[in-house]
């Protein structure tokens, strides 16, 4: 009876206490979910929303790795170890498609908003800018430069360095619609990059890799 | 299941008070919840009306809510009322008055639709002595009364990445402002706001020297405040009472058009 007693006064302190875990800073989800997921994932028939931050999937260790990985420290009083993510898990049915993730970036003139549409290959399907402040902004949310980033992965962007701006391979091909907008296009890359290596960290990583299959015998 | 008539098993007997303990643990903290909300609704909604300044505020008669209106003309077509705030200023009841103007801008760069974008003109010298619980979380007021600067609230800030020091842009208007200010958070509308100084966002919009659609009002101690109100409910507004208090010594009131 004296575990009973005990169990009952944990959950009763759980219960008293859950009220108050829900405090802390709003990270990016898309504005009209319902709307957003069936225009970026149009086979899908339904999604599963996913909180998650830096602190809870590895604390200070993880930090490290994902900004050894980005190539830049985090900034500011906004990229911090606490920011919380949200990751759309996208459904066909009962089959899972895909994931959409967002994060925030510092723009020149204002915040700038950048999902990114993934297959469970972890390739780019497409890429939305859900916000941004800036006199060119209509031209970076553009579809046409959107589409530039499909087909494009992780390995693409470890080859682009945020701090220079100096990228080779696909992501160099990527050209910039407005010249007077770098720091914006740079911006865009910066947050393209780190949205991919939290995926990669959050959820790729974390599944198993799968085993290739032996070709049958003949 | 215990069928009826049927003895309860042994492993039931140990259950059955298991789940009453937890369903009763369940309901205490469900109630308990329940009531912590009530209570803190009924807490914050007059500390957010005392936090706004005013304990009342004034509309103009048969006009549409100010929102809409702002939605409707992207910032164009309030009255404004630099008139009044100069005869109000004189009246015996009032101790000192301090003119508000919002204006707002549709910015097409948010979601898929759009969104409004709204900017408080604030006379620094009354507005701040009005709201005194308002800290900074880095930075300060502006530097001047015309200054191109603006004062962001902490969400508004975290929203567009902005510490003091860096530039924030107007949209439709194309305008860089340098944020002077990031409040700390207060838990009122203020964490929403972007603030300017009086003088500037009217120019901006293209309307220099029309100052105001809201003017917050301090009463003199002791003032007839129903007096003042019959007044301005008799030109062009009408009175909408935000606060449940009884007015009282140093009340503020709020005219807007």
């Amino acid at each position: 009876m004296k575990t009973q007693q005990l169990f009952m006064v944990i959950i009763f302190i759980l219960l008293l206490a859950g009220g108050r875990l829900g405090w802390g800073a709003v990270g990016c989800d898309l504005n009209d979910p319902d709307r957003d997921v069936a225009r970026l994932f149009p086979e899908s028939t339904g999604y599963k929303t996913i909180y998650t931050s830096i602190l809870k999937k590895g604390g200070d260790k993880l930090l490290a790795t994902v900004e050894k990985r980005l190539g830049d420290k985090f900034h500011g009083i906004y990229e911090t170890i606490d920011v919380p993510y949200t990751i759309y898990e996208i459904f066909t049915g009962k089959k899972k498609v895909g994931y959409i993730h967002g994060v925030n970036q510092k723009g020149q003139f204002g915040g700038i908003q950048v999902f990114v549409v993934l297959s469970l290959e972890a390739t780019m399907r497409g890429f939305y800018i859900q916000k941004m402040t800036s006199q060119y902004a209509g031209k970076l949310r553009d579809g046409k430069f959107g589409r530039q980033f499909t087909g494009l992965g992780l390995k693409d962007f470890e080859l682009y360095d945020v701090l220079s701006g100096k990228a080779s391979g696909r992501v160099a091909a990527i050209k910039n619609p407005v010249p007077e907008a770098e720091r914006d296009f740079r911006a865009a890359l910066r947050a393209t990059k780190k949205n991919l290596i939290l995926m990669d960290e959050f959820v790729f990583a974390a599944q198993p890799v799968p085993v290739p299959q032996e070709a049958p015998p003949p | 299941m215990i069928a009826k008539g049927q003895e309860p098993s042994r492993q039931w007997k140990k259950t059955w008070p298991f789940l009453t303990m937890a369903g009763l643990v369940l309901s205490t903290g469900v109630l308990l919840s329940l009531a912590g909300f009530n209570r803190g609704c009924e807490g914050s909604l007059p500390k957010d009306m005392k936090n706004m300044g005013f304990p009342l505020l004034v509309k103009a008669k048969g006009g549409p809510e100010e929102a809409v209106i702002l939605m409707l003309k992207g910032g164009r077509g309030l009255r404004h009322m630099q008139p009044l705030l100069a005869s109000l200023a004189r009246e015996p009841e009032v101790e000192e008055v301090t003119p508000i103007l919002r204006l707002a801008v549709f910015d097409p760069h948010q979601g898929e639709s759009g969104g409004i974008a709204e900017y408080f003109g604030v006379e620094i010298r009354s507005f701040t002595a009005w709201k005194p619980f308002l800290k900074f979380r880095q930075g300060g007021w502006f530097t001047g009364e015309e200054a191109s600067e603006v004062v962001m609230g902490y969400e508004a800030a975290k929203l567009e990445q902005r510490e003091a020091g860096d530039l924030l842009l107007i949209p439709e208007k194309n305008v860089p402002f340098r944020v002077a200010g990031i409040l700390e958070r207060t838990g009122t509308q203020d964490d929403g706001t972007i603030f300017l100084p009086l003088p500037t966002l009217p120019t901006v919009f293209g309307r220099p020297g029309e100052i105001t659609a809201t003017i917050g009002i301090k009463l003199k101690r002791g003032a007839d405040s129903a007096r003042l109100e019959e007044k301005l409910g008799s030109c062009l507004t009408k009175i909408i009472p935000v606060s449940q208090e009884a007015p009282h010594e140093d009340h503020q009131m709020a005219s807007g058009l």
